[in-house]
């Protein structure tokens, strides 16, 4: 499965700033705070992913 | 004008300077009313069209919207039944968050204590009902935004279950997950707002009907525990342990709780801001900064995450359909903390790195991916200000959810302090 999100405040700003949307840091870290939640659904689908049987 | 019209107009600027209030509206004469609840007043949340009034949902983005050319189903229901609108409240920008402060209306300050939040997104409708102003006030619930604030502000929420209450002419967040719902002061008012929200409309293809539940059959009730108990406040533990043992509940654990929470919180941040996407391309300078940044983050978020998060509802939805094999109702804390300061916004949960933003869903979330019908009934707490314990039943079950909050006021002293005595 794609998983295009940035690793850290840091990636995620970059990733922004790509896309037209020039974020402080400051401001990117605080959406990073709020993302900890969904990292950690990422977190569990790679879990997944890794244990899946390979062909 | 009746007198509790009268008294509730009159409390208006009270509901302003406590950022409870989004705008009046001008009221029908009460003396030209009928029905269940003629003559009662209340409020909506900012997020209902109103004929004649811009639905804005707190956000500037939507100020300038065309005027609603018609009520919205719930707002038509309530105003035909004889209730007295009289403004709308505020709430998070959007429906997007926690807690109830928006750059357009200000912080909505929790009734039991100005200096603490009232939660959200229902912030100003939970406040609203909780001051006293007026007995019912109208609110939606995507991840918990009737739950949460009426378990900070210690009054009665009621999210039915998904597709039972029309959607029709509310603003959407999350198209999947959206509820209507409500606050009231009783229970005995609950259940007669519910009665009147609960009819068919043509207009809302996602309206779903249920055989309806028995409330007089017994009920045996399990108390989530797991994921249901982590960074829970000891004065909140305290309480959910003393209502529990009034059930005779036996704890249970959910074991994809936490991963149904972490998907609830991914689709609805996906959805939320794909519904948005254009005017955040368009008027990207009107949105609250906080909310604005969020959902141009969510925009990331790639539509295969959205269709892992359905599937670990499916699994979720397993898990609980076994779980109701065994019991008839489950119950668990609605919130982890009780009200927090409100000059605060970025604090943490206490004992974790959580915000408290993200945190205050922490209970609700998972229930929201499922759908089912949740009462949340006050309690009262040691620390002096309330808390919350949701009572969750099988899609449908409603009226049985209703009687068990009605044993558990009359049976367990908390929840009579709470709920009872208003």
């Amino acid at each position: 499965m794609d998983m295009p999100l940035p690793d850290t405040a840091e990636a995620l700003r970059a990733r922004l700033t790509e896309q037209g949307v020039a974020l402080p840091l400051e401001d990117a870290e605080a959406v990073w705070r709020d993302w900890q939640v969904i990292l950690t659904f990422r977190d569990a689908m790679r879990a997944d992913e890794a244990a899946a049987p390979r062909p | 004008m009746t007198d509790k019209v009268e008294a509730a107009i009159a409390r208006l600027p009270e509901a302003a300077a406590n950022g409870w209030l989004a705008r009046a509206i001008e009221p029908v004469n009460p003396g030209t009313v009928t029905g269940p609840l003629a003559g009662l007043p209340w409020f909506s949340k900012d997020l209902f069209a109103v004929r004649g009034m811009t639905t804005v949902a707190a956000s500037k983005a939507l100020a300038d919207d065309p005027p609603a050319e018609r009520d919205s189903f719930a707002v038509a229901r309530l105003r035909g039944a004889g209730g007295v609108l009289i403004g709308s409240t505020n709430m998070d920008s959007l429906a997007y968050g926690f807690v109830s402060r928006t750059e357009l209306y200000g912080t909505a300050r929790n009734p039991r204590d100005p200096s603490r939040l009232c939660g959200g997104s229902s912030g100003g409708s939970a406040a609203v009902v909780a001051a006293g102003i007026v007995p019912f006030a109208l609110g939606t619930d995507t991840s918990g935004s009737i739950r949460v604030p009426a378990a900070l502000c210690g009054v009665i929420g009621v999210k039915p279950s998904l597709g039972r209450l029309s959607k029709s002419g509310v603003q959407t967040l999350s198209p999947s997950l959206d509820h209507v719902g409500f606050f009231a002061d009783t229970l005995d008012r609950a259940r007669q707002v519910y009665d009147v929200l609960d009819a068919a409309d043509p207009d809302d293809a996602d309206q779903r009907q249920f055989a309806e539940s028995d409330p007089a059959a017994p009920c045996k009730v399990g108390l989530l525990g797991g994921h249901f108990s982590n960074a829970m406040e000891p004065a909140v533990a305290e309480a959910i342990g003393e209502a529990a043992r009034a059930f005779g509940a036996e704890t249970i654990e959910a074991p994809l709780s936490t991963r149904a929470r972490a998907a609830a919180y991914t689709i609805v941040a996906a959805e939320a801001a794909r519904t948005h996407a254009e005017r955040l391309r368009t008027r990207r300078h009107l949105f609250d900064t906080a909310i604005r940044d969020r959902l141009t983050a969510a925009l990331l978020i790639p539509d295969a995450w959205i269709e892992e998060a359905r599937a670990v509802g499916t699994a979720y939805s397993a898990e609980f359909d076994a779980l109701f094999e065994r019991f008839d109702m489950l119950v668990a804390p609605t919130v982890p903390c009780l009200a927090p300061p409100a000059e605060d916004a970025l604090a943490m949960l206490p004992g974790t790195n959580i915000p408290l933003r993200a945190a205050l869903g922490l209970y609700t979330q998972p229930i929201s991916l499922l759908g089912l019908p949740v009462i949340t009934v006050p309690l009262a707490t040691s620390a002096g200000l309330p808390t919350g314990i949701q009572l969750i039943g099988p899609m449908g079950s409603e009226a049985r959810l209703f009687a068990a909050a009605a044993r558990l006021i009359e049976g367990c002293r908390i929840a009579a302090d709470a709920a009872g005595t208003r």
